[in-house]
C-alpha cells in the first residue's frame, strides 16, 4: 500500500514535471506543452528570427514568406505570407507549436488555428526592452532555457550599453521616413520611437494620433528635425532621401545628417532590434557633433 | 445634268443581298420616294447614298464624281442625311440641334454667325418650333425631335436630302406641315430620296419611286408608270387598291387574298 | 432667368473668365493655407521666417498646387473625351479601363523595380494598350448607343482590375504598401511641369475640333452627314483620353470621380457645347482637385488624406446635388 502510494506520488510529480512547460503569452494567455516543442511554425519573420536565436532554428518546420535571416531560414518549407497563410499546409505540418503575431496576422486564421488544438504562442513585444523576456519565454517553451537566458542577456546588455553612452547627451531631434510617396512616419508609440528615447533622440512627430500616419512636407520643414533617417526595404532607394536636398536650410541637410539604415533591422520585432537600435543611435551621435 | 447616280451599285448586310445592281439618276428637282417592307433594306441603301455604308459593288456617283473622292466636307454642302435616330445622351437645345445643320458651311475657326442662326431660326419657325428654340431635345416628345432633326436638315441647306422617314411620329397637322416645307424644298430646285412606309406621302411632289422588294429586286421609274395597285401589292405581298379622290390616286390595302 | 438658347463666343469668354479667376483664388487660397501657418506675404518681409516662408509657399505649396491643377484637368479631360466617345455621360476613364491598364504597367514596371521613368512609360503603355484593345475588339459596332464598346470596356477594366489583384498579392509586403497608397492618390511631388505640357498640347490640338466633337456626340451616322471624319476623330479622342489618362495616373496615381463628375456637373450647369465645355472642364478639374487637396492636406493636418478619398466623399454628394436639381428644373 505504501509503495502503491509513493508509486502514484511519483507518478504525480513526474506528470506534473512532464505538464511543467507553461509560459505566459503577450495576449495574458497561458500556453501549455507538454514536452518541449518539436515542431514550431512561425508566423512572422521576427518569430523566425526569434528562434533561431536561441537554437530552436532546427525545430521550425514552417516559417511565413520573408523569413529570410538567419539564411538558413530560407530553407525551411513557407506556409504563406503573415497575413494569409495556408491553414491546410500548417495542419499537415504536425506542428506542436505556433508562434503567431497578432499584430500581423489575421485574426480570423489565428482563431481557426486554436480551433484546430494546436498551442499557439502570441507575439506582441511593444518595445526594445521586452524582446529578451520573450527570448526566455520561446527557450522554456522550445527546452532551451540556457541559449535563450544567454542570449536574452546579451540583448540586456547591449541596450544598457547603449542606454548609458546615451544618458544624458543632447537630445536630437529625428524625422523617420517610413515611405516616400506618400510621405509617411511613425507617431510615439511604435518601437523605432522606443528606440529613439533610449539614445536621446526624439520623434519630430511623437504626438501624432495614426500609428503610421502620412505627413505634409511642409510639415517636416517647420519642424526642422536635425537628423532624417530612413531604412525603407529593400525597393527604397536613395532617391528617398535626395527629395530633401531641396531645402539646404533643413538642418539635416545643411549638416548632411541624412541616413539610409540597414532594411528590416528597424522594422523587426525581433533579436536584431538592438542591431538597429545601435546603428541608428550611432547616427543619432554623429548628429550630435 | 444628274446630281447623285447609282451604277450597278449592290448593298449587302451581312450574308443578305439587298439590293442588286442598282442604277438610278437623281436630277435636281425630282423628289424620289423609297417603299418597301420592314428590313428591305431601304435605310441601308440611304447609308449607302450617304457614304457611311460601304457598297458590296457599283459606283455612287455625286456630280458626276465618284462619292469616296468628295472630302467630307464638301459632300456634306451638297448632301444631307436625316437618319432614323435622333435621340442625344447629352442636353442639346432645339436651336442648337438647328445649327448643327451649318457645321459643313464653317470653317474649323468659325464661329456660328448672325445669319446662321437666322437661318436656324427660319427653319426651326417653318416646322413650328420657335416656341421650343431653348428647350433640351430630350424634354420633347419623339414628334417634336424628329421636327428638330429635320430643322437641322433644312439648315444644312444641300441640294440633295435624304430623309430616312422624316414624318414618323408627327402628328398629322405637322405631318401635313412637313410634307409642305418638302414640297416647297423640291420647288426650289433641292432634290428629295424620301424613304417612307407611305405610298401616300408624297403626294402631289414625289416625281418618282423606288421600290425594294428586300431580295436584291428593285424596281425604279416615274410615279405615274410605278406606282401602281400591282407594282404596291407585289411589294407588300397584300392588296393594294387604289382609289381616286378629288382625281388623284390614293392607296389604301385591300381585303387579304388567301 | 434667360435661356440659353445656344453658345456665343460673349458667353464662352464670360464663363471662362470666371473660371479663370476662380482657378487665381483657388491658387491663393492652396498657397495661404497648409499644416504650417506660413502665408505667401511673408516672403516679401525681412524677417529670418522669410527663407522658410519660401520654401513653404514655393517649393511646396506651388508645385503641389499647380499638380493638383494639372492632373485634375487631366482626369476631366481624359472623363469628356471618353464621353464624347461613348455617347455615354457615365463614361470615364476607369469604364473604358484605361486606368486600370496604365495601373497595370505601372504597378509591373514597380515590380520589377523600374525606376520612375519606365513606370511612367510602362503607364502610357497600359493605358494605350488596353484602349487599343478596346477599340479592336468593338471597331465594328456602328450602332447608336455604341453598347458593345461600352460593354468591351467594363470587361477589360475588369480584367485589368484582375491584373492588378494579381499583381499586388504577387509583390513584397513593403513594395505592396507603397503601391496601396499609391494607387489612393498623392499629389506631393508629383511632377506637374511635363504633365501639364501634355495637357496644354492636347488643348491646343483638341479645341480647334471642337465643334466637330460636338457633332460626333450626336452619333457617327450624324457626324458624318454633316462631314465630319469620324474614324479620324474616333482614333483622336482614344489617344487623347489615354494619354491624358497614363500622365495623370503616373503623376499622381489614382484618382476617381473627376473625370466622371466635373465634366458631367458643368454640362448640367454650361449646356453641352464642346467648344465650352472642354476648357471649361480642364479648368473645373484642375479647381476641383485642387479643392480636395486643400482639405486633404488642412482637416487633420499635419497629418494628410488621401486626395483621392477627399474627391470621392465630396464629388459624390454634389453630383447627386446636380442631378436632382436638374430633374426639378424639367
Amino acid at each position: 500500500m505504501k509503495t502503491l502510494c509513493r508509486g502514484m506520488l511519483l507518478w504525480l510529480l513526474l506528470g506534473a514535471a512532464h505538464a511543467d512547460i507553461s509560459v505566459q503569452d503577450d495576449q495574458g494567455r497561458t500556453v501549455r506543452l507538454g514536452k518541449p516543442a518539436q515542431r514550431i511554425i512561425s508566423l512572422a519573420p521576427h518569430l523566425t528570427e526569434d528562434l533561431f536565436a536561441i537554437g530552436a532554428g532546427p525545430n521550425i518546420v514552417g516559417v511565413s514568406s520573408y523569413s529570410d535571416y538567419p539564411a538558413a531560414a530560407k530553407k525551411i518549407p513557407e506556409i504563406g505570407s503573415y497575413n494569409h497563410f495556408d491553414l491546410e499546409q500548417i495542419r499537415t505540418l504536425k506542428p506542436d507549436l505556433i508562434v503567431a503575431w497578432p499584430g500581423g496576422n489575421p485574426a480570423r486564421q489565428l482563431t481557426q488555428l486554436e480551433s484546430l488544438g494546436i498551442a499557439i504562442y502570441y507575439d506582441d513585444p511593444k518595445k526594445l526592452t521586452d524582446i529578451p523576456h520573450v527570448l526566455e519565454r520561446l527557450g522554456v517553451l522550445t527546452g532551451r532555457t540556457n541559449i535563450a537566458e544567454q542570449a536574452a542577456a546579451q540583448l540586456r546588455t547591449r541596450t544598457a550599453t547603449l542606454a548609458k553612452y546615451h544618458a544624458g547627451k543632447r537630445p536630437v531631434r529625428v524625422f523617420y521616413q517610413v515611405w516616400d510617396r506618400p510621405l509617411m512616419t511613425i507617431n510615439g508609440e511604435q518601437a523605432i520611437s522606443d528606440v529613439m528615447r533610449l539614445c536621446g533622440a526624439v520623434n519630430v512627430f511623437a504626438e501624432l494620433p495614426s500609428r503610421a500616419p502620412t505627413v505634409d512636407e511642409e510639415a517636416v520643414l517647420v519642424a526642422n528635425p536635425d537628423l532624417i533617417a530612413t531604412s525603407g526595404d529593400s525597393t527604397a532607394k536613395n532617391t528617398w532621401l535626395q527629395r530633401w536636398a531641396r531645402f539646404p536650410r533643413l538642418k539635416a541637410v545643411a549638416r548632411n545628417q541624412l541616413y539610409m539604415l540597414p532594411p528590416d533591422l528597424l522594422s523587426r520585432m525581433g533579436p536584431r532590434l538592438v542591431d538597429g537600435a545601435e546603428a541608428l543611435c550611432a547616427a543619432v551621435d554623429k548628429a550630435r557633433q | 445634268m444628274s446630281l447623285l447616280a447609282t451604277n450597278q451599285l449592290s448593298i449587302r448586310q451581312g450574308q443578305r443581298t439587298l439590293c442588286h445592281a442598282l442604277d438610278i439618276n437623281i436630277k435636281p428637282g425630282e423628289c424620289w420616294l423609297v417603299l418597301g417592307e420592314n428590313g428591305c433594306g431601304k435605310s441601308t441603301l440611304l447609308a449607302a447614298l450617304a457614304g457611311w455604308h460601304a457598297p458590296q459593288a457599283g459606283k455612287i456617283n455625286l456630280h458626276d464624281k465618284p462619292l469616296p473622292s468628295w472630302t467630307s466636307q464638301e459632300r456634306a454642302k451638297r448632301m444631307a442625311w436625316l437618319t432614323q435616330q435622333d435621340d442625344s445622351a447629352f442636353p442639346l437645345t432645339v436651336l442648337e440641334k438647328a445649327l448643327t445643320g451649318r457645321h459643313p458651311h464653317l470653317g474649323r475657326w468659325d464661329w456660328e454667325s448672325t445669319d446662321d442662326i437666322a437661318l436656324a431660326q427660319h427653319q426651326l419657325a417653318r416646322l413650328d418650333l420657335v416656341n421650343l428654340a431653348g428647350r433640351d431635345l430630350a424634354t420633347l416628345s419623339g414628334g417634336e425631335r424628329r421636327r428638330a432633326s429635320l430643322a437641322a436638315v433644312l439648315a444644312q441647306q444641300a441640294e440633295l436630302l435624304l430623309l430616312d422617314e422624316p414624318l414618323s411620329q408627327l402628328d398629322l397637322r405637322h405631318q401635313q406641315q412637313a410634307l409642305a416645307i418638302l414640297r416647297d424644298e423640291t420647288n426650289a430646285g433641292r432634290s428629295l430620296v424620301l424613304v417612307s412606309h407611305d405610298p401616300n406621302h408624297a403626294h402631289g411632289f414625289a416625281s418618282h419611286v423606288l421600290l425594294l422588294f428586300g431580295d436584291g429586286r428593285w424596281l425604279a421609274g416615274p410615279v405615274q408608270e410605278t406606282l401602281t395597285e400591282a407594282n404596291l401589292s407585289a411589294l407588300y405581298r397584300h392588296p393594294v387598291r387604289s382609289h381616286l379622290v378629288d382625281g388623284q390616286p390614293w392607296f389604301l390595302p385591300g381585303p387579304h387574298v388567301a | 432667368m434667360k435661356e440659353h438658347t445656344h453658345l456665343t463666343r460673349q458667353r464662352l469668354a464670360l464663363i471662362m473668365a470666371a473660371l479663370l479667376l476662380l482657378t487665381l483664388v483657388l491658387l491663393t487660397i492652396s498657397l495661404c493655407l497648409g499644416s504650417t501657418a506660413y502665408r505667401p506675404w511673408q516672403l516679401w518681409q525681412s524677417t529670418p521666417d522669410a527663407q522658410m516662408a519660401r520654401d513653404v509657399v514655393l517649393q511646396l505649396r506651388l508645385p503641389r498646387s499647380l499638380a493638383a491643377l494639372v492632373v485634375g484637368g487631366l482626369l476631366a479631360m481624359a472623363g469628356l473625351l471618353q464621353q464624347i466617345l461613348l455617347r455615354n455621360p457615365l463614361a470615364d476613364p476607369y469604364v473604358l479601363g484605361t486606368s486600370g491598364g496604365a495601373s497595370v504597367g505601372a504597378l509591373a514596371a514597380l515590380l520589377l523595380g523600374a525606376s520612375s521613368v519606365l513606370v511612367s512609360l510602362s503607364a502610357g503603355t497600359g493605358a494605350l494598350a488596353s484602349t487599343l484593345l478596346v477599340f479592336a475588339l468593338a471597331r465594328h459596332d456602328h450602332s447608336s448607343q455604341q453598347s458593345r464598346l461600352l460593354l468591351t470596356g467594363i470587361a477589360v477594366a475588369s480584367f485589368a482590375g484582375a491584373l492588378s489583384s494579381l499583381l499586388l498579392s504577387i509583390a513584397p509586403d513593403g513594395l505592396l504598401r507603397g503601391m496601396v497608397f499609391w494607387m489612393l492618390g498623392d499629389l506631393a511631388g508629383a511632377p506637374w511641369q511635363v504633365a501639364g505640357l501634355v495637357l496644354l498640347g492636347l488643348l491646343i490640338l483638341l479645341w480647334p475640333c471642337a465643334r466637330d466633337l460636338n457633332i460626333l456626340s450626336h452619333g457617327q451616322q450624324a457626324a458624318h452627314a454633316l462631314g465630319s471624319q469620324t474614324r479620324q476623330l474616333q482614333w483622336l479622342l482614344y489617344f487623347a483620353s489615354s494619354i491624358a489618362t497614363a500622365v495623370a495616373v503616373t503623376s499622381a496615381g489614382l484618382i476617381g470621380f473627376i473625370g466622371l463628375i466635373v465634366p458631367h456637373a458643368l454640362r448640367l450647369v454650361l449646356g453641352q457645347d464642346i467648344r465650352l465645355l472642354l476648357p471649361a472642364t480642364v479648368l473645373g478639374g484642375g479647381c476641383t482637385l485642387l479643392a480636395a487637396d486643400i482639405v486633404s492636406r488642412t482637416v487633420l493636418a499635419p497629418q494628410q488624406l488621401p486626395v483621392g478619398v477627399v474627391t470621392a466623399l465630396a464629388g459624390v454628394p454634389v453630383f447627386l446635388w446636380l442631378l436632382q436639381r436638374r430633374g426639378r428644373q424639367q
